[in-house]
């Protein structure tokens, strides 16, 4: 891919803080119009990573570009081209919104004539018009969000860099939220951080996972999806004699992965099954017809596909040495 | 089973707007207080008016003249407070027409040559006081009532014609060299710039209007600044012969400096640098807390206080020269400086690192060198806004009795203000940059201030023994405040204040950049 075509071009970056070290050795490269979502738990090195790539600290070794300008030489020039959302929003409690970001717009460098209709645009874009005489410090949690991702938004940056964007929020304000950064992903690079993987996979294109300051996992969604593709099983509950089943199932066109099956009772009497599948193969029809032929009761049948969730529980169980002599998985 | 809605109370109203329990029903009577501070004030304002013009016609009266004025100044305050929060038009329309009446009477007064010079200062302030219950009226206007909009424009207009008309006044009396009647011209030029600073205050600094007067005033204080030094340069060289030369100290460099001032003052409300818009929202947040207000409150009583018992030496007769030493070099007074330089200062840079603005800050294109800069501008204009009271109550002394007061120390003396009020805001900007707790910082700011003070006890204890007094002289800040009230600027009394004001400019840069270091 063309250079210049990177939004963000993170190599071997580590940042030690004293003798702790929070992140180590990772390496990223995000394409423009990308929507990232940077995982992990609390101290895994998110906010740090966010913090080296808006400039507000240096890394201890590595290097790292934003739209071709090295984030710790042309840190100006960086500047101009991001909008960050710290985790916490702050904001002077006693100025009033509208005040903050005309304030804000100004330290930007936007020139005069651009500075309210930009404050209008991210007013309007963020729907902060009901709060704009209201002052900072009696806002509630949602609007500060809001004005939050307004200031960061007032300069038309390139890249977005949002820590924690729906943290806090009612399952309401979440939705609306994740509907904005949505919209907003179709005009900016967008890279922010969550806890929650469910959260934002209907929103990214590409998930990276840290765990412990190290790259755990990075990948475009559909690999992922892909990914979740191979390993999908079929379940289903059956009530009979085990050998009745796997004649049943010797009797379906499913070749080697019919051995494969596993058996897990349920408490109710009944038999849960389930095997790995490969491709695209859909043997359901026939199962079913195999299964109740051979006088064996069929209640549930289905196909289950491991969720970004249960590959995030695989990561976090995963072996940190392991993971730091393979960093992307 | 019954509609669910019938179990649950009302909550909503017949506008749909939820009905909760309390504030709907304050609002009724929301004005209530504000109305009450203003008939308080009209009250005071009738009884200082009485006992002042009593005291003016050397009459006997209930109260004294000097407890009087603080009545009229109580009561002027109260009604200005009610008049921007009253909403009821007859009353907003009747406050208009108290401040067309006060300012027209008011301007009036200066006029007339036989009334006392302390009759025409009551007018100047009442013609003053007038223009908060004037710009009242348009509060809260939108742009569709065409007619309170232009009641700002009008002042504007007004204190643009006054400032400007009263300006050329003074020079032309300058020229002739008729220095005894330029105290009209004078006030009336003060009355100008201090409407149109209300105005544009009023308005917005940010608004389109104040963007226009603030270019306007920058080209016309380069502009006075031009003239007068070219009238100087050709006075100096001697081609020709200014009359003005003793009013302008000398040959007219003061009206070069304050025009400079005031083009630098306004170019500081208009720019887009990075530098001013920090010192501008920084100088707003002071006065959105009430820090400030204590501050700016207590230094007035103390200079007050200090005022007054100079007054009384003076009375005595127990002063000598420089007399203006009693004034300024006074326990009181000192020990207020040494509270409120860490009050001002404390929170300039720990608060923006405890509350987690400084990485909003700093993630912006701007430089850590122009956020200490314009947090440094700011608390410096803030430390000399202390001193206004003190510069204001001198102005009583030739206004009351002496006619051949001498202000050029005061010239002096404010700059040795400037110089080593400049090093102790950049000392406490530093520790405010080093701790991320206010107190913390706004201590070691006091013990920094205390520093300051102990080489101007300890030099005369070293003066007769060792040449470290000389030393701890040239340090110590009291004593280039002496000598300069003395009309004497001598530079290495500043070296001392200028270099610590870079150095801990200069730290606090170093600080703040530090983060990049760890």
């Amino acid at each position: 891919m063309d250079h210049l075509a990177m939004m963000v071009e993170i190599e071997h970056l580590s940042k030690y803080f004293g003798p702790v070290l929070a992140v180590s050795d990772v390496s990223l490269k995000i394409g423009r119009n990308e929507i990232v979502g940077l995982l992990g738990n609390n101290g895994a090195g998110k906010s740090t990573l966010m913090r080296m790539l808006t400039t507000y600290l240096p890394a201890t070794s590595g290097r790292m570009t934003v739209d071709g300008f090295d984030v710790l030489t042309q840190s100006q020039d960086v500047r101009r081209r991001i909008g960050y959302l710290p985790e916490s929003i702050p904001l002077y409690p006693e100025m009033r919104v509208e005040e903050y970001l005309r304030y804000r717009a100004q330290l930007k460098g936007l020139s005069r004539c651009k500075v309210r209709p930009r404050i209008e645009h991210v007013l309007g874009r963020c729907r902060l018009g009901e709060v704009r005489r209201r002052q900072c410090g009696t806002l509630s949690k949602g609007f500060r969000q809001r004005v939050g991702l307004a200031d960061a938004l007032l300069a038309e940056p390139a890249l977005l860099i949002l820590d924690e964007p729906t943290d806090g929020l009612d399952p309401g304000q979440k939705q609306e939220a994740l509907a904005l950064l949505r919209d907003l992903g179709r005009e900016h690079t967008i890279v922010f951080s969550s806890h929650l993987l469910g959260e934002v996979e209907s929103l990214v294109n590409r998930i990276v996972i840290l765990r412990r300051g190290h790259l755990a996992l990075d990948k475009r969604i559909e690999e992922l999806r892909e990914e979740a593709d191979r390993e999908r099983t079929l379940r289903f509950e059956v009530r009979g004699g085990r050998e009745a089943v796997d004649g049943a199932l010797r009797n379906c066109s499913l070749g080697e992965s019919a051995r494969s099956v596993r058996y897990n009772p349920l408490p109710d009497g009944w038999l849960q099954g389930e095997l790995r599948l490969p491709g695209s193969l859909d043997p359901r029809e026939d199962l079913v017809r195999q299964i109740t032929g051979a006088g064996v009761g069929l209640r549930h049948i289905e196909f289950h596909r491991p969720s970004l969730n249960d590959r995030w529980n695989e990561i976090n169980n995963r072996d940190v040495a392991s993971l730091a002599a393979a960093p992307s998985a | 089973m019954s509609d669910p809605t019938d179990i649950l109370p009302q909550a909503a109203g017949p506008t749909g707007a939820p009905e909760g329990p309390g504030p709907s029903q304050i609002v009724d009577d929301e004005l209530a207080a504000p109305r009450m501070v203003g008939i308080a004030g009209l009250m005071a304002l009738i009884i200082g008016f009485v006992a002042v013009g009593f005291g003016l016609q050397d009459r006997a009266f209930a109260i004294g003249p000097g407890i009087g004025l603080l009545c009229l100044f109580a009561g002027l305050t109260g009604l200005i407070v009610h008049a921007f929060m009253e909403d009821e038009a007859a009353l907003k329309l009747a406050y208009f027409s108290g401040g067309v009446t006060g300012a027209v009477a008011g301007t009036g007064v200066l006029f007339l040559g036989d009334w006392s010079v302390a009759a025409r200062a009551l007018g100047m302030v009442i013609a003053l006081s007038a223009l908060p219950l004037l710009l009242s009226v348009a509060r809260g206007g939108t742009p569709g009532q065409s007619v309170l909009g232009l009641v700002p424009r009008g002042l504007l207009a007004a204190g643009s014609l006054l400032l400007a008309g009263g300006l050329a006044w003074q020079f032309i009396l300058g020229e002739r060299g008729d220095f005894e009647s330029i105290g009209l011209p004078l006030a009336l030029s003060i009355l100008g710039a201090a409407y149109f600073i209300g105005v544009l205050g009023f308005l917005g600094w940010e608004s389109e209007l104040s963007f226009r007067a603030g270019w306007m005033a920058t080209l016309a204080g380069l502009g006075v600044a031009l003239l007068a030094l070219v009238r100087s340069v050709l006075h100096e060289s001697g081609v020709w012969q200014a009359q003005g030369t003793a009013y302008f100290v000398p040959a007219g460099y003061l009206i070069v400096a304050v025009s400079l001032l005031v083009a630098a003052a306004a170019y500081a409300t208009v720019s887009d640098r990075p530098t001013l818009v920090v010192a501008r929202r920084e100088l707003q947040g002071f006065f959105y807390s009430p820090i400030a207000y204590f501050v700016l409150v207590s230094f007035a009583l103390a200079t007050w206080f200090s005022y007054q018992n100079f007054l009384g030496n003076l009375a005595e007769g127990r002063v000598l020269e420089p007399i203006l030493n009693y004034y300024v070099v006074e326990l009181f007074l000192i020990l207020c400086l040494l509270f409120s330089v860490p009050l001002i200062t404390m929170r300039l840079l720990s608060e923006e690192k405890r509350a987690g603005t400084l990485e909003v800050l700093l993630t912006a294109p701007v430089d850590e060198a122009s956020i200490v800069l314009g947090k440094f501008i700011a608390a410096f204009i803030m430390f000399l806004c202390l001193w206004l009271p003190f510069m204001l109550y001198l102005l009583a002394l030739p206004v009351g009795a002496q006619p051949g007061f001498d202000f050029r120390p005061l010239l002096s003396f404010g700059v040795a203000l400037a110089a080593s009020g400049a090093g102790f805001v950049a000392m406490g900007l530093l520790f405010s940059a080093l701790s991320g707790n206010q107190l913390i910082a706004g201590a070691l700011t006091l013990v920094g201030m205390i520093g300051l003070l102990v080489p101007y006890i300890m030099q005369f204890r070293l003066m007769e023994t060792s040449g470290w007094g000389t030393v701890l002289g040239h340090i110590s800040f009291l004593t280039g405040w002496e000598s300069a009230l003395e009309g004497k600027l001598i530079p290495r009394q500043w070296v001392f204040s200028v270099s610590l004001t870079v150095f801990c400019l200069f730290c606090s840069v170093k600080v703040l950049e530090s983060r990049k270091w760890k």
